[in-house]
């Protein structure tokens, strides 16, 4: 596969054979060393195969190889012409992270009752294998406010602030959820699952603000340094699992009636404008909405731990709240590069691309798309009106989860990421290391000591998961990071560094 | 019948394989529940009849492991061991079982790694050099 280098930070795959479009991938030098011979690149190129697909597909730093799509991919399909992908967004649909920082608490304030809270907090916070919660067994009427309202339904339910609302992406539920479009087993998996973590890589993190790159943005995102903040990464669960499973095998059996052809069946998708596409669109939102709904029970839950231990409320406000396995229709004013993909004018793009050559906007949000976003998280630049307005001159938060141990990052969507990537930037770590190696290289190492040493206190429930989340199975977040911050897609804003982790 | 974990980047593979395809059905069902919890510590105290159809061998796989997973999710069900039987028939293939388990007890079933989906990713279900049967299928966790 030919790579050529376009500049510091981006890579092209050059568009040959089927590919309707080039890939181009973020990364440094080193990564690209790392990743040449990495079946993800191939991924890349096999997405970009796909009816629709516009400017490039897209590939973060973070990348590393998935189910048809890598994860850390970006594909932005015509809304009118072009096909949606279940696999495109994942199993895990709207897995995402949420950001609270306390107004009252810095780091030296909690620690003394540091391990009390994250003991309260691994109690109120189910987390790991069959995991439920007993106390919220949610009725079909109840589940299908949570698949349409997402986080205002449990706002509703008195789990949390209407303020909250304001700093969740899409203000907490999606549009175009249809909780009929959902299937009865999907509900069954959801019924218990309402404010519970999962396992594998999510988790729910008492953090502190160690560095602040950015004084302004770190000021309007209410992030001085020293504060303590929570972190929760979780998705879906049961249910969104489901529904992308069932859609899944509806689009394998599309792609032939619409004579799709694909390099790799699990690209498996129906044109957006299709009953299947449709159908999948509802319910994706639907359960993308439970994942709000998620956050948000799991905040209250946090908030609720927190004053417990302490006797009295923490301040635990939201920052903001991500997607980062998800589809949405957006509006750009070009498509990157210029170029329609898929012959035609590509909707307004002919029009906005062309004739912007001065630099400056001009038709504003011309182009409507549905851009797929997989292990990618949405990064809108200052001016957006997206944007929470006491964000707007900084730019989105964008909330990047490390690994367990080391650090996680809040940056600030830019510029560029509205005008190269769909708006798009990274969402974490990339894997490096197999569960495998993880636990081989694991071995004869106590990791709770190991975590204690630096001062993390870790509750799991299973502790073959602590194995395989090591640290070292992870790519450098810090390295990810400025990946993206040179390529001007999102800007450093601050660092925060883990206290407490509870862990599926 | 055997099965044996595979090497992934983000998930988890396992190759299985047995003398016949009722016994390939069994390793996947074993395979699964070592990822959920330590197998061997799960008794088979209750039996459960599960019957399903699919077009292919390879759907057929994944409804299986899929139904076992909705089972654990919605009523805590782990499954030891299970008698199978697959057959052709209908147009498809026919899977007819007889799984022996029981509901997780967290004491006694330490919690390993939750499977989120059954992927299509390398999935193939074929027969083997030996006469009997293999098959791949990764899971996504």
């Amino acid at each position: 596969m030919r790579i050529e280098r376009i500049d510091e930070t981006r890579w092209r795959i050059p568009r040959e054979g089927g590919m309707r479009v080039d890939g181009v991938v973020y990364a440094s030098a080193e990564m690209m060393d790392e990743l040449r011979d990495d079946p993800s690149l191939e991924q890349v190129a096999n997405v970009a195969h796909l009816p629709g697909i516009l400017g490039a597909s897209i590939a973060m730093p973070d990348i590393h190889w998935g189910y048809g799509f890598p994860i850390g991919g970006v594909a932005a399909m015509d809304a009118d012409d072009g096909v949606v992908s279940p696999g495109g967004v994942g199993y895990d649909i709207n897995c995402g992270v949420r950001l609270l920082v306390s107004t009252r608490l810095g780091r030296d304030d909690l620690a003394p009752e540091l391990p009390r809270v994250v003991d309260r907090l691994f109690d109120r916070v189910p987390s790991g294998v069959g995991a439920s919660r007993t106390d919220l067994t949610l009725s079909d009427r109840d589940l299908a406010g949570v698949l349409e309202r997402g986080a205002a339904w449990a706002v509703e339910s008195g789990r949390g602030e209407t303020r909250d609302l304001g700093a969740i992406e899409e203000g907490g539920a999606l549009p175009g959820a249809d909780p009929e479009a959902v299937s009865a087993r999907a509900y069954e998996r959801g019924r218990k699952q309402l404010g519970t973590l999962g396992s594998g890589n999510h988790f729910a993190e008492i953090q502190y603000v160690a560095e602040v790159y950015d004084r302004d943005a770190a000021e309007a995102f209410g992030l001085a340094p020293g504060r303590v903040t929570v972190m929760i990464h979780s998705g879906s669960r049961g249910l969104g699992h489901q529904v992308c499973t069932e859609h899944l095998k509806v689009m394998q059996e599309a792609v032939a009636r619409y004579r799709i052809e694909l390099p790799d069946r699990q690209l498996g998708c129906a044109p957006i404008r299709s009953p299947e596409g449709r159908r999948y669109l509802a319910a994706m939102a639907a359960a993308a909405n439970f994942a709000f709904a998620n956050r948000q029970v799991m905040s209250h839950q946090a908030r609720r731990a927190f004053a417990e231990v302490l006797g009295e409320e923490a301040g635990l406000e939201v920052v903001y709240d991500v997607c980062h396995n998800i589809a949405k229709f957006e509006r750009f004013d070009e498509v990157p590069g210029g170029d329609g993909g898929n012959g035609g004018d590509g909707g307004g793009a002919g029009g906005a691309g062309g004739a912007g050559n001065d630099g400056r906007r001009s038709t504003r949000g011309g182009v409507h798309v549905c851009v797929h976003r997989k292990g990618a998280t949405r990064a809108y630049p200052p001016g957006h009106p997206g944007v929470p307005e006491r964000y707007r001159a900084v730019g989105q938060p964008v909330l990047i989860p490390g690994d367990m141990g080391r650090y996680s990052y809040v940056l600030a969507g830019a510029e560029r990421a509205y005008s190269e990537t769909f708006g798009s930037a990274c969402h974490g770590a990339g894997r490096r290391m197999s569960r495998k190696q993880a636990k081989k290289a694991a071995r004869g190492r106590s990791l709770l000591d190991e975590m204690t040493e630096r001062g993390v206190v870790v509750r799991a429930a299973g502790m073959a998961t602590v194995a395989e989340e090591m640290p070292e199975a992870y790519k450098d977040v810090a390295d990810v990071v400025d990946v993206v911050d040179r390529a001007g897609i999102a800007k450093k804003v601050a660092q925060l560094r883990p206290l407490g982790v509870v862990k599926g | 019948m055997s099965y044996r974990f595979l090497d992934h980047t983000a998930d988890v593979g396992a190759d299985l394989a047995a003398p016949d395809l009722g016994g390939l059905f069994a390793a996947a069902l074993a395979a699964f529940t070592d990822i959920l919890t330590d197998r061997a510590r799960v008794e088979p105290r209750d039996e459960r009849r599960i019957a399903l159809s699919a077009a292919g061998l390879e759907e057929l796989l994944v409804g299986w492991l899929e139904e076992l997973l909705y089972l654990f999710e919605t009523e805590d069900a782990l499954f030891h061991d299970a008698e199978v039987t697959v057959e052709e028939g209908g147009g498809g293939w026919a899977l007819h079982a007889l799984a022996r388990g029981e509901a997780q007890d967290p004491a006694r079933h330490p919690a390993k790694v939750l499977v989120k989906g059954v992927t299509y990713h390398g999935l193939a279900v074929r027969p083997a050099a030996d006469g009997g049967w293999a098959a791949r299928v990764i899971f996504d966790i």
